[in-house]
């Protein structure tokens, strides 16, 4: 039997939830986001010239009449959402419990897409990015949790890589980043969030170690990615100058992502994926 | 224990700076976290700059300092005394016995012992001298006091195993005379056995016993002797022995050898404890010619208790040769008055027919042996003759008085007419007192001698200087063994014993020959002197006798009996008792007696040794200052094995 990520608690929850679009999707199928195109739906959207050609019943009359001009009527069109959500696997994300509340936000998430008939793709952005299958369905479920829990912590996560990868394939559709970015291209990583025409969510992952490190004594620190080693006298102004650092680095993060037009959620290790998700998502309209 | 270079432990000073380092600059522990990104990021340093700080000693700094420690040892160069395997005079002797031509599972016994002796060799530094010694049969110096090590090697190559057994005390004396009093000389001796006590003091000063080779199994013929059974036949007594340590099968053969042709007589099998002796009494019915030989060979047969065929290591031993008799008849002619007793024992002796006269004629043709009894001897002795108390003496002979009750208080036990005689209870009224110089005394008393044996001029003679009917010799066991033997001695005998190799050999060439020569298989010919024809037979085998004599002597002689060699069954046993293989053993300890104390004149230094281990300290500390987890990675690629192993199944 699958080992399964998410509970039941957190699967009745996303259950509830659905994908709300901020921006308009372009699906290949039918579905219950805005298009970027116009369809036959009864929204009405805009007007536009009449040509030849054009089916003569979506002439409105009442235009004619007060400008003179034959004018066709457009309506909305509905697709499918394509959800990609891109797990920082670097080592980084072992730290803590890290790796278990992105597993545990990105199956979440992908369970709302699935109830909301939206297709997902979970791109796992270790050294090298594994972009994996589309998913579309709640069959596809245990696919995607069993695809997530063989997600392993190691070496340098190339998040602009893979960011990029999520954006080159398939239809346009919201981007969720799920990453501590603890890397010096952290903004480089943002710039290429961005660069998407769909919605882009940041779902920032810390461990309470990264914000207030339990370290006494002079010690040095080695980088679990790439090695280097800092040599530090934990004395308490030294922590505090840490601190103090921390708190303007995640500042700095939230305030690119608005910048940029990235939603932003925060999720510290010792905290529940399921505020993130009823709270937090719910609130930026990630979900509804 | 000691140390070279006591200085070296002034390195323990150094011990004080590393303290002082780790008090300046104390060790930090590695932590690793999820990104040090952070705290380079941090406007203030985070390093603490602080010089003195409290002592706090790891891990590290313990390795550190024993790396310190055993370092200082290591300069220190603790050393213990040895026993020098090389001094300014190295003497390097090789047993070439016949026992270091076993195989040892390719190589025999004797390539190991040279190629032990070269390693000495290609140890030896410049101005350190070698000499070679070969412990064959016979001590040979092969290379006295040389610093070329090519010349030693050369010497090592040159050594060829014998088929006889070493006569250590000869080397061993060899090795002692080469010594220098102003030289350090360690002497190493490469041998499959112990050193025999009676070797033992002579061993120089420094010998240090090399013992070569392992247990191997071997079976060998120990003993073949044919004896007379009357009307031409035989009966061979031969005795199989087994030297190995597990029980065999053997397969034993008989074969009659009459020139080119061989006729096999007898196909046995027989089964041999460990260590077992099987004695095998073998009717020969075979009539066989003159100068026949019979032939004994083993073989072992069938598999050993693990299966494998049953091996036999050394192949010198196993056949042996002995003579066979031919219907030789010997003609006596006893001139004198009738006596009973000499005619007896006479006619007792298989082959000979006796004829009486009552003086010596002038034509002796067809009289092997002429018996002179208490009448006046010719001059000179035209055949082998017995002189019984002669009423005049021949030439070469003085007599110089009469003995009355002589005492007999001498017997010759190594002369050929004492084999199995025993004359102490030998009481004498008369005797004759003599004074032969051409003559060996056999057996004699404070008065002088009472039997000798020898030759007067060419012709060999036995002078028994009393009458018989004089004594109570007649009535002893030992009379008739005594005439046996006189008649074989004087006429040839009839099958003459295997001769062992290594061990002295007379030979008994008849009369009127002016030379011997004796041809070992393989050659080449060597010539012996017909008055003492003794040899050191030391080749296994079938040697050929030849005679110079002239013409006319020539044709009335048979042809001589070849001379059969056979190994000695104490080169055959190849599991007998010997220090453990390259531990090279002083000889006091070996042969457990007084022998000269071997100098602990060397040191062995064990400086590198140690250096190793503040290596691996210095690794250890490394490895743990970086981080580095050894046993995680050991078990890790043993976990990939595992897994590429369960994968492969």
């Amino acid at each position: 039997m699958t080992p399964r990520v998410l509970s039941p608690e957190l699967l009745g929850l996303s259950s509830r939830l659905r994908l709300a679009s901020r921006r308009r999707v372009e699906g290949r199928f039918a579905g219950a986001h805005a298009s970027r195109r116009y369809g036959s739906s009864l929204d009405f959207a805009d007007y536009r010239e009449y040509v030849v050609g054009d089916d003569p019943r979506w002439v409105d009359p009442n235009a004619y009449a007060r400008l003179g001009r034959l004018l066709v009527r457009l309506f909305e069109a509905e697709d499918e959402a394509a959800l990609r959500l891109v797990l920082d696997c670097s080592a980084s994300m072992g730290f803590g419990g890290k790796l278990d509340r992105g597993r545990q936000a990105a199956a979440a998430l992908a369970a709302i897409a699935a109830a909301g008939g939206d297709r997902v793709r979970v791109l796992l952005a270790g050294p090298t990015c594994d972009a994996g299958p589309w998913f579309r369905g709640a069959a596809a479920l245990p696919q995607v949790e069993g695809r997530l829990l063989a997600a392993q912590p190691s070496g340098v996560g190339d998040l602009y890589a893979a960011v990029g990868r999520a954006y080159g394939e398939g239809p346009r559709g919201p981007v969720v980043l799920l990453s501590d970015l603890l890397v010096e291209t952290w903004a480089d990583t943002l710039r290429a969030l961005a660069a998407g025409g769909g919605d882009r969510v940041l779902v920032h992952m810390l461990g309470r170690a990264d914000l207030e490190p339990e370290l006494d004594g002079d010690v040095r620190l080695a980088d679990s990615e790439t090695g280097a080693e800092v040599e530090v006298g934990l004395a308490d102004e030294v922590l505090e100058a840490y601190r103090a650092t921390a708190a303007r680095w995640l500042d700095d993060v939230a305030r690119e992502c608005g910048r940029r037009g990235i939603a932003y959620a925060r999720l510290i290790d010792d905290e529940p994926v399921d505020h993130l998700l009823a709270v937090t998502l719910t609130g930026l309209g990630v979900l509804a | 224990m000691r140390f070279a270079v006591p200085g070296g432990f002034a390195v323990v000073g150094l011990a004080l700076p590393l303290l002082l380092w780790y008090v300046l600059r104390s060790r930090r522990p590695r932590v690793e976290v999820a990104s040090t990104f952070l705290w380079r990021s941090t406007d203030r340093a985070v390093a603490a700059a602080v010089p003195w700080q409290r002592f706090r000693p790891d891990r590290t700094f313990w390795l550190v300092l024993a790396a310190l420690l055993v370092g200082m040892a290591a300069l220190a160069r603790p050393a213990l005394p040895v026993t020098a395997a090389l001094g300014d005079h190295t003497i390097l002797v090789l047993d070439a016995s016949a026992s270091m031509l076993a195989d040892e599972g390719g190589p025999t016994r004797l390539e190991l012992a040279r190629r032990e002796a070269q390693r000495l060799v290609e140890r030896a530094g410049p101005g350190q001298l070698l000499s070679v010694v070969e412990a064959g049969p016979r001590g040979r110096v092969l290379l006295s006091a040389s610093d070329d090590p090519v010349a030693a090697s050369r010497a090592l190559r040159s050594i060829q195993a014998a088929q006889a057994p070493a006569d250590l005390a000869d080397a061993l004396t060899l090795a002692a005379s080469l010594q220098r009093p102003d030289q350090e000389t360690v002497t190493h001796l490469f041998t499959d056995g112990v050193v025999p006590a009676g070797a033992a003091p002579l061993a120089p000063a420094g010998l240090i016993v090399n013992a070569v080779g392992q247990d191997r199994p071997n079976l060998a013929v120990a003993h073949l002797q044919a004896v007379p059974a009357g009307g031409g036949a035989a009966t061979a007594f031969v005795q199989v022995r087994n030297f190995g340590l597990l029980s065999t099968d053997a397969r034993l053969v008989l074969d009659v050898i009459e020139g080119d042709t061989t006729v096999s007589v007898a196909d046995r099998r027989v089964t041999l404890a460990p260590r077992g002796v099987a004695d095998l009494v073998v009717p020969v019915d075979h009539r066989p010619a003159e100068n026949a030989l019979l032939r004994a060979r083993v073989e072992p047969v069938g598999v050993d208790v693990t299966g494998a065929d049953q091996a036999d290591a050394l192949s010198l031993d196993d056949q042996a040769w002995a003579a066979l008799s031919g219907p030789r008849e010997v003609q006596v002619l006893v001139a004198g008055p009738e006596n009973v007793f000499l005619a007896a024992a006479l006619g007792s002796v298989p082959g000979v027919e006796v004829t009486s006269a009552n003086g010596v004629p002038e034509d002796l043709t067809g009289i092997d042996l002429l018996v002179v009894d208490r009448i006046a001897a010719p001059p000179q002795p035209r055949v082998p003759t017995i002189y019984v108390a002669p009423a005049a003496p021949p030439e070469g002979v003085i007599l110089a008085g009469e003995l009355e009750l002589p005492a007999l208080t001498f017997q010759d036990p190594d002369h050929g007419l004492m084999a199995d005689v025993d004359l102490s209870g030998v009481a004498i009224a008369k005797a004759q007192a003599l004074q032969a110089p051409a003559l060996r005394a056999v057996a004699s008393g404070p008065s002088g001698p009472l039997l000798l044996a020898g030759r007067l001029g060419p012709t060999p003679v036995v002078y028994i200087g009393f009458d018989l009917l004089q004594s109570n010799l007649p009535l002893q066991v030992a009379w008739p063994v005594l005439t046996a033997n006189v008649v074989a001695w004087l006429t040839g005998p009839p099958a003459s014993a295997p001769a062992v190799a290594g061990a002295p050999t007379v030979l008994t060439p008849p009369a009127g020959i002016t030379g011997i020569q004796v041809t070992p298989p393989g050659g080449p010919a060597t010539r012996l002197d017909p008055t003492w024809p003794q040899l050191v037979a030391d080749r296994v085998g079938v040697w050929t006798v030849t005679y110079d004599a002239p013409p006319e002597v020539l044709a009335t002689l048979a042809p001589p009996a070849p001379l059969v060699v056979n190994a000695d069954p104490a080169d055959s046993d190849l599991s007998r008792p010997r220090p453990g293989p390259d531990t090279p053993t002083d000889v006091s300890r070996v042969a457990g007696t007084a022998a000269p104390q071997a100098p602990s004149n060397g040191l062995r230094v064990f400086g590198r040794e140690i250096l190793v281990g503040v290596l691996v300290l210095l690794l250890l500390e490394w490895a743990s200052t970086h981080g580095v987890r050894p046993l995680r990675w050991w078990r890790a690629l043993r976990a990939r094995r595992v897994e590429k192993a369960v994968q492969r199944s």
